[in-house]
Order: C-alpha cells, then sequence, then structure tokens
C-alpha cells in the first residue's frame, strides 16, 4: 500500500521528494501517485529547521513537488504575496515541462494564483510576460492547446497587453491531448473566442474572423452561448471584411445554426441591410438595435460597419468607373450635406493610403474628378517570390501533417477494424486510400480545389 | 436569388395597370381568334383595364357566355359590371336577358341531375369505360357552367378508369386546360409531363403540350425554358381543324416566343433557334413585326427594335398570360441589347451610345452601372469624358492574386479539420455534461 509509505511530515516529504526526483521514470512511478494523495495542509507548512520547502526545493529537479506547493499556497488564505511572486516568477522560468505536464490542473491553480496575486498587487501587467513564456514551454507543440492558453488570452485582453498575445495566438491549434493538458471543450470555444477579441483589437480581423469560425463551428451536440457571441461577432467582423456574412463551414452543427437563427435576429437584420448597401437603411437597422449591440458589448463594431459602408461603397466604384468626380461620388456612396463632396474626398484619400483602393485625385477640374486605377502590384517583385515562397512552405508544414494525420488513422483500431469488415462485406475502404500510403492526392493540382471544397475526408 | 425577388415585385407591380388605348389592337379581329372560355376570360380582362374597349369588351363577352356557355352566374356579374360602366358614362344600361338566365339556370340543374344519375348507374354496372364517360361528361357540364374547381375533379376522377393512352392523354388535355384557367400552373407541368409519358402522340397533341408547359414557364419567370417550347411548337396547331384556340392562338404564340426569346437568348441561339427554325418562321408570319422585332435585334439596329417594343407595349400590357411578364421582358430585352451593343468595341463613345438607345447619357451611365456590377458588361465608365471602356484583364496577376489567396484558404481550412478531427477523437463536444 502506497499509504503506508507517504511521509508523515514536511521534513520526510522533502527527503521523499530528493530521493525521488533522479529520473523523470521515478518521477511517474513514485513521486506522482504520492504528492495526489499527500493533504493539502502539509504543503502549506515550513520544515522543522524553520525553512521554506519553496527555498529548499530545486525548481527545475523537482518541478512536480514545487507545482504542488506552489499551488498550495496560491490558495492559501494569507500568502506572502511578495514572496510568492517571486517565486512563481523564477519557477516558470525554469520548471521542466515534462513534470509540470502530469499535473496540468495544479499548474493551472499557479498560473491563475500569480495573475490574482498581481493583481492584488496592483500590477497584473507583470503576470503576462513570464506567463507567455512559460506556456511556450509548457504546451507540447506550439500547436497544442493547453488548460492555461484560454486564461492567459483572457489575462491579456484584460490587462490590454494585445500584441504579448500574438506570439501565442499567431500558431494554428491543431492538436488536442487531453491526458497532458486537462481541457475541457469549453478551453477550446474560449481560447478561440478571446483570441478573435484581440484581433479584433488589433483590428487584424481576417485573424479574427477564421478564430470566431472555428468557435462557431466546433462540434457540437448543444449550442454554448460562448458559440452564440461569437456568431455575433462573426457577423459584425465579416462585414467589416466582405460587405456581408461570410459563409460557414458545411459541417457546422445543424443546432448551432439553428439557435444562431432564434437569437441573432438583429446583427441578421443589420447584416441584410449592410449587404444592400443603402446608408439610409443600415443607420435605421442601427437606430433600432443600438440596445442590443450595447447589452452585447458590440457596439464599438457596429459603429465601425456604419463608416466601412462608405468605404465599401467606393469600393465598389472603382470596378465600375474609371474616373468620377467627387460630388458623384458622394452621390453614389450615399453622403448627404453641403459637405459631402469633402467628406467623400476624405474617405477616398484614406482609402488610397491604405491601399484599399488604387486612385488619384485631380482638382485641376472643377470639383475634384477621382481617377481609380488597376492594382499596381504586377507581382513581378522578390516580394512576390518570397510570398509564394513563404506560402508554399506554409502548405507543405500542413500537407505534412495531414499526411501524419492520414497515417494515425490508418493505424488506428477503429479503421483497422472498418476497413476489414467492409472488405469481407465486399464495400470500398472508406476514403479510398491506405494507412498512408499515397498521400500524392495533396500534391496533385486538380485535386487540390476538391481537398479545399470538400470537406468529406475528414468530417 | 435577388433578380428572381425583384421579378415578382415587378409584376406585382403591373398587376392593376390602366392602359389609355390600345396601339395596333382590334378587338374584333383578336378575339375571333378564340373560343371557349379564353375568350371570355380575355374580354373581361381588357375591360377591367382599357377604358376605351370596356363597353365593347363586356358586350362580346356576354354575347359569347350567352351563345356558347351555361354560366349564368358570369353572365350576370359581366352584365352589372357593364351597367355600372354605362351608368357611370351616362349611357341607357344594357338589358339583362332574365329568360335566358332562368332557362338555362334550370335547364343546367336538371342536366347536372341526369348526368349524376348515369354516372351512379354506371358505378353500379361496374363498367369501366361507362364510369370514365360518365365523370367525363359530368366534368364537361361543370366545365360549361363555370365550376371550374368541380370540373377538374372530375377530370382527375377519370384517371383511375383511363384504359388506353387515348384516354389517358384527353384526361391530361382536360385537367391542363381546366388548370390554366385556374392559374394552377405546377398542376399543368406535372399533367404535362404525364401525358407526354404516354406512347404514341399525336404532333398536334405534343404541340398542345409544348404550349401548354411553356404557359407554366412563363407565369414562373422561366423565359428562357418557355421561349424553347414555343419555339419547337409545330405550327400544326395552327390549322383550324386542331387549333388549340380555347387556350392560346397562333399569333400569341409568335408574340410570347419572340419576346421569352428575345430576352433570354444570346446572339448564336438567336439564329439558330429563331431566325433559322422554319416552323417558327411561319408563326412570325402571323406578326410580321415580332419578326421585325427579331432581325433588328440580330443585326445590331437598336432604335427600330426600341420603337417596334414601345409600339406594342400598351396591347401587350392588355394580353391576358403576357401582362405581368412585359416590364421584365422588356427589361431584360434593353439589357441584352446594352450589353450586345457594346460587345465588339474596346471603348465607346457614351453620347453616341444613349443615341442609339434614345435615352440621355446621365440615364445611359447608371443603366450601364448596375449592369456592369451585376456582371454582365466587364467594362468600366469613364465619367469624365463619358467613355465606356473594355475592361482589361490581366491574367497573370490575376493568377497571383488567386494562388495567394488559395494558399491561404488551404491552410485555414486543412488546420481547422485537423484541429475538429482531433477534438471529435478527444470527445471535446459541445454538450450540457459537465466536468
Amino acid at each position: 500500500m502506497p499509504n503506508q509509505n507517504l511521509p508523515a511530515n514536511v521534513d520526510e516529504l522533502i527527503q521523499f521528494i530528493s530521493v525521488n526526483s533522479d529520473s523523470y521514470e521515478t518521477v511517474i512511478k513514485h513521486l506522482a501517485p504520492s504528492l495526489k494523495q499527500i493533504p493539502q495542509p502539509f504543503y502549506l507548512q515550513g520544515t522543522s529547521d524553520n525553512k521554506d520547502p519553496l527555498d529548499v526545493l530545486d525548481q527545475n529537479f523537482c518541478s512536480l513537488p514545487y507545482t504542488y506547493f506552489l499551488a498550495a499556497r496560491c490558495q492559501a488564505d494569507r500568502p506572502n504575496v511578495a514572496r510568492l511572486i517571486q517565486h512563481i516568477l523564477s519557477f516558470l522560468t525554469v520548471f521542466d515541462a515534462r513534470q509540470v505536464r502530469l499535473v496540468p490542473d495544479k499548474f493551472l491553480q499557479v498560473a491563475q494564483g500569480l495573475c490574482r496575486l498581481t493583481t492584488l498587487y496592483g500590477n497584473g501587467v507583470i503576470a503576462i510576460k513570464p506567463l507567455a513564456n512559460a506556456l511556450q514551454r509548457y504546451a507540447p507543440t506550439p500547436n497544442h492547446l493547453t488548460n492555461l492558453h484560454q486564461m492567459f488570452i483572457k489575462e491579456c485582453l484584460l490587462s490590454r497587453c494585445y500584441k504579448q498575445a500574438l506570439p501565442i495566438l499567431k500558431n494554428d491549434i491543431t492538436e488536442i491531448d487531453v491526458p497532458s493538458t486537462a481541457i475541457f471543450y469549453t478551453d477550446h470555444l474560449l481560447y478561440h473566442y478571446y483570441g478573435a477579441m484581440v484581433y479584433i483589437g488589433l483590428k487584424n480581423y481576417e485573424r479574427a474572423l477564421y478564430f470566431l469560425r472555428l468557435v462557431i463551428s466546433a462540434p457540437a451536440s448543444v449550442t454554448s452561448q460562448i458559440q452564440i457571441e461569437a456568431y455575433k461577432k462573426f457577423s459584425l467582423v465579416s462585414l467589416l471584411l466582405h460587405g456581408k456574412i461570410a459563409h460557414l463551414p458545411k459541417y457546422t452543427a445543424s443546432v448551432v445554426f439553428r439557435s444562431v437563427k432564434n437569437q441573432c435576429q438583429a446583427y441578421q437584420d443589420f447584416a441584410s441591410a449592410f449587404e444592400s448597401l443603402n446608408v439610409k437603411r443600415l443607420r435605421n437597422e442601427f437606430v433600432k438595435w443600438t440596445d442590443i449591440f450595447r447589452k452585447d458589448k458590440n457596439l464599438g463594431l457596429a459603429k465601425q460597419t456604419l463608416n466601412a459602408i462608405y468605404r465599401r461603397n467606393i469600393q465598389q466604384l472603382t470596378q465600375t468607373y474609371l474616373t468620377l468626380s467627387l460630388a458623384d461620388i458622394a452621390d453614389a456612396v450615399g453622403l448627404e450635406g453641403r459637405d459631402a463632396p469633402k467628406i467623400a474626398e476624405n474617405y477616398v484619400l484614406r482609402m488610397i493610403e491604405s491601399r484599399e483602393i488604387f486612385a488619384t485625385i485631380s482638382h485641376s477640374h472643377q470639383n475634384g474628378m477621382v481617377s481609380f486605377h488597376d492594382n499596381p502590384d504586377r507581382y513581378d517583385t522578390s516580394l512576390t517570390i518570397t510570398q509564394l515562397e513563404e506560402q508554399i512552405n506554409k502548405s507543405t508544414t500542413v500537407s505534412e501533417r495531414v499526411i501524419k494525420t492520414d497515417r494515425l488513422v490508418g493505424c488506428s483500431k477503429e479503421y483497422l477494424t472498418k476497413s476489414q469488415h467492409m472488405l469481407t462485406t465486399g464495400g470500398a475502404i472508406p476514403g479510398g486510400l491506405g494507412p498512408g500510403d499515397d498521400p500524392d492526392f495533396l500534391g496533385g493540382s486538380a485535386g487540390f480545389e476538391h481537398f479545399i471544397d470538400d470537406g468529406k475526408y475528414f468530417s | 436569388m435577388m433578380e428572381e425577388k425583384d421579378n415578382v415585385a415587378k409584376r406585382k407591380r403591373t398587376l392593376d395597370i390602366t392602359v389609355e388605348a390600345p396601339n395596333n389592337l382590334d378587338l374584333e379581329t383578336y378575339i375571333s381568334n378564340y373560343r371557349g372560355h379564353t375568350k371570355v376570360d380575355r374580354l373581361l380582362f381588357i375591360a377591367k383595364r382599357c377604358p376605351i374597349l370596356q363597353n365593347d369588351a363586356y358586350r362580346l363577352a356576354l354575347q359569347e357566355l350567352r351563345d356558347n356557355s351555361l354560366d349564368h352566374n358570369r353572365y350576370i356579374s359581366a352584365a352589372t359590371k357593364l351597367n355600372e360602366a354605362l351608368t357611370v358614362q351616362g349611357f341607357p344600361s344594357f338589358s339583362i336577358d332574365n329568360t335566358w338566365v332562368d332557362s338555362t339556370q334550370k335547364r343546367a340543374k336538371s342536366l347536372l341531375e341526369r348526368l349524376e344519375v348515369e354516372l351512379k348507374n354506371y358505378k353500379n354496372n361496374l363498367i369501366k369505360e361507362s364510369i370514365r364517360m360518365g365523370h367525363n361528361d359530368l366534368g364537361d357540364h361543370y366545365y360549361n357552367c363555370g365550376n371550374l374547381t368541380n370540373a377538374l375533379k372530375c377530370y382527375s376522377r377519370t384517371r383511375d378508369y383511363c384504359t388506353t393512352a387515348k384516354h389517358v392523354i384527353e384526361m391530361c388535355l382536360n385537367v391542363i386546360k381546366v388548370s390554366i384557367e385556374l392559374g394552377n400552373f405546377s398542376h399543368v407541368h406535372s399533367y404535362v409531363i404525364k401525358a407526354e409519358s404516354t406512347p404514341d402522340i399525336q404532333p398536334v397533341v405534343q404541340a398542345k403540350l409544348k404550349v401548354a408547359a411553356a404557359l407554366a414557364h412563363l407565369d414562373n419567370n422561366k423565359y428562357k425554358l418557355a421561349a424553347r417550347l414555343f419555339l419547337e411548337t409545330s405550327f400544326e396547331i395552327s390549322h383550324a381543324a386542331n387549333n388549340y384556340s380555347e387556350v392560346i392562338s397562333p399569333n400569341d404564340i409568335a408574340v410570347y416566343g419572340g419576346l421569352c426569346a428575345l430576352a433570354s437568348f444570346d446572339r448564336s441561339e438567336l439564329k439558330s433557334k429563331v431566325i433559322d427554325n422554319t416552323e417558327f418562321k411561319q408563326f412570325l408570319e402571323l406578326e410580321p413585326h415580332i419578326r421585325e422585332l427579331i432581325h433588328g435585334f440580330y443585326n445590331s439596329k437598336y432604335s427600330v427594335v426600341l420603337d417596334i417594343l414601345d409600339k406594342w407595349k400598351n396591347d401587350y400590357l392588355l394580353d391576358l398570360h403576357l401582362h405581368s411578364h412585359v416590364e421584365n421582358l422588356y427589361d431584360n430585352i434593353r439589357k441584352k441589347a446594352l450589353v450586345q451593343y457594346f460587345s465588339p468595341f474596346l471603348t465607346v463613345d457614351m453620347n453616341k451610345m444613349a443615341q442609339s438607345f434614345g435615352t440621355n447619357v446621365q440615364n445611359l451611365e447608371r443603366e450601364l452601372a448596375k449592369l456592369i456590377t451585376d456582371n454582365h458588361i466587364q467594362a468600366r465608365i469613364d465619367s469624365h469624358k463619358k467613355i465606356l471602356c473594355a475592361k482589361q484583364q490581366d491574367q497573370r496577376s490575376g493568377i497571383f492574386y488567386k494562388a495567394l489567396k488559395m494558399g491561404d484558404e488551404f491552410e485555414q481550412s486543412t488546420n481547422a479539420m485537423l484541429l475538429r478531427m482531433n477534438l471529435l477523437k478527444s470527445n471535446l463536444v459541445v454538450s450540457t455534461s459537465q466536468k
């Protein structure tokens, strides 16, 4: 019985720890199960010669027990804030990730504790950077989602350190490993929802849209409120970006579609008003739904769309006209009043600056004449080559990941039983590919498009 | 989708329009092409819409009802309307033939009773053919009395007793006729298909079915399909012995077919399916202006086209089937003319273009802008110099742009699917269960 071997006091505990911390194997075999059974108060005490175990233990070699001590102290009633923060911060720079992954719950408590303590201390920002570093070491690969992700991004949001979140957010999450990261479906939803909010704050709408889409299309048998909130933001962001509500993947759960339809009336009406490109109609809808937008905390985004509709209209004009006077532009995009041409000029100027349109304004004619041009980028510079190469590299990485997954599926028990069953009953093997033997479908240009459009291989 | 909505909205707007005066319509000759219900329907339709022809139309309708039907209810209602109109204009009122009404009422009733008794007897004797005849006669009677829903029921009932292909076709034609009058065109479709699947259809029947299906497509705003069917219709339908004048006249086929074709065909189709179509040429002989219209369009004489369209517009607004489509068809034809006008050029002076289309530059610019936004014309407007310029497509840049975009999309969607797959594998599904 392991119970009998349990240390009776802190001194013994530390002894026990140092004996068993030699190798990873002994840590897993002896230390981990025992530490779990030790009662919490143990972790709060000091040794008999009045030393703090936090000072005694090595932060790297004894990462596992150290996590237990820190977690317990973070939850204690009256911790020594400054000292504890010190300990946590230094621990976060040196911990052994393999040991820590054995107790993801405790590690999360430490991280949360750090945030709480620093906030108590009056400066939440100092937790951000160490956490970011810790998170990068803690995650098995940058593509793994961990239980720390969503709380970290949330902290970034709360302390408005959007940029600090980027090194984490820029890695697309594709890997899920529940045992070593202790995640729940809300981790996935919240991480991507908060991530989208960070990107919205940084005005990277493309990426925000991608994150929100992940939330909405998450596998679901019921609809989560997070998904509904995500859809609200999704509709506004896609208006800003594309002028209409972007499409959702086919595999989006039908319950989600239904709940969204029932609960996001305001956003859908607003979007169809935007799609009509009718400024007056959009303003009316905006007035009508202002309270709802405010309640959902989406008023800022909604206000941006009021601006975006002019830009969208001007963009439309570039498709239709080569030259157009400022007065005509003002008229066509729905600007009103005596100053309309001036405002229109302002919009055009700003859009030229941000390279949304390519145009020149000439004031040699009366009222000012705008000439629209095509995109001057002829794609014949070294920049294009760099871009293309970068893109190809990325695609190859993704493809490799797919091939790896394909092999894993091919080796999985489910696949083998199923294909065996199919063979004996004379049916075709699902997917048509043996385990990883022909990943050619990724390289063929003809199959490429099909591969994107048709998610059947994965769903 | 949007366009369809647009079409429906436009149709509603033209539903109750009043036509001041017809351009070329001669009521007597026009209506002599028809017989039966459609004659009355068309007359009453014209009477409702065109004040000038109102009196004559009502009189002709009353005449037809009295001579060739037992529909006393309709007779009375038409007469009342005529009298209302006459009183307004200060003319002496029309005297209703009450003796005819009374006697017809009685006759219709006794006939109905007799037919019902006969049918009952047939049913007792269980002879299929007699039962079918009984239902058919009863249907004919209801039809004569203007009770269309009951007529439809009786005709449909004969279905179970049809023994030969001929019977099936007879049943189908009856149902189609009544359904067209009721405006139930989805019914028309299914029965046309049913009839066409029977073996050995005579060419005349085939032609009738084509026309019926075409009308159904027209009602559904499917102008291209309608045009094709009208154009495939055999000219045999115009022979006195087997005409379809209880539904449509050969002149109508020329007009409907011509307009639908113009509104929906491209140039090569117009040439191969309309101008080189010997069968349809015979129809066009009946309505020379439609022929002129089509040739004008094909030869790019747009002022002629617009002129003819304008001249005949009021007449078409008085047509029972065509009226609600006139605006749509005209719009489409004009759009196509604009597109075709520009197609051979790199740049076009909008002043000249406006002249050929009988409009001013401002309006033309608006029309063109709409066409460009809807992607019908690949061009851009130089609003300063008033020139329309064809869009220079830079294929190379396009490819680069697309390739980069596609790479992005590939990366995103693949990553999303990998994530999804792993989520499913770990069973991280949004559900009501708690941690």
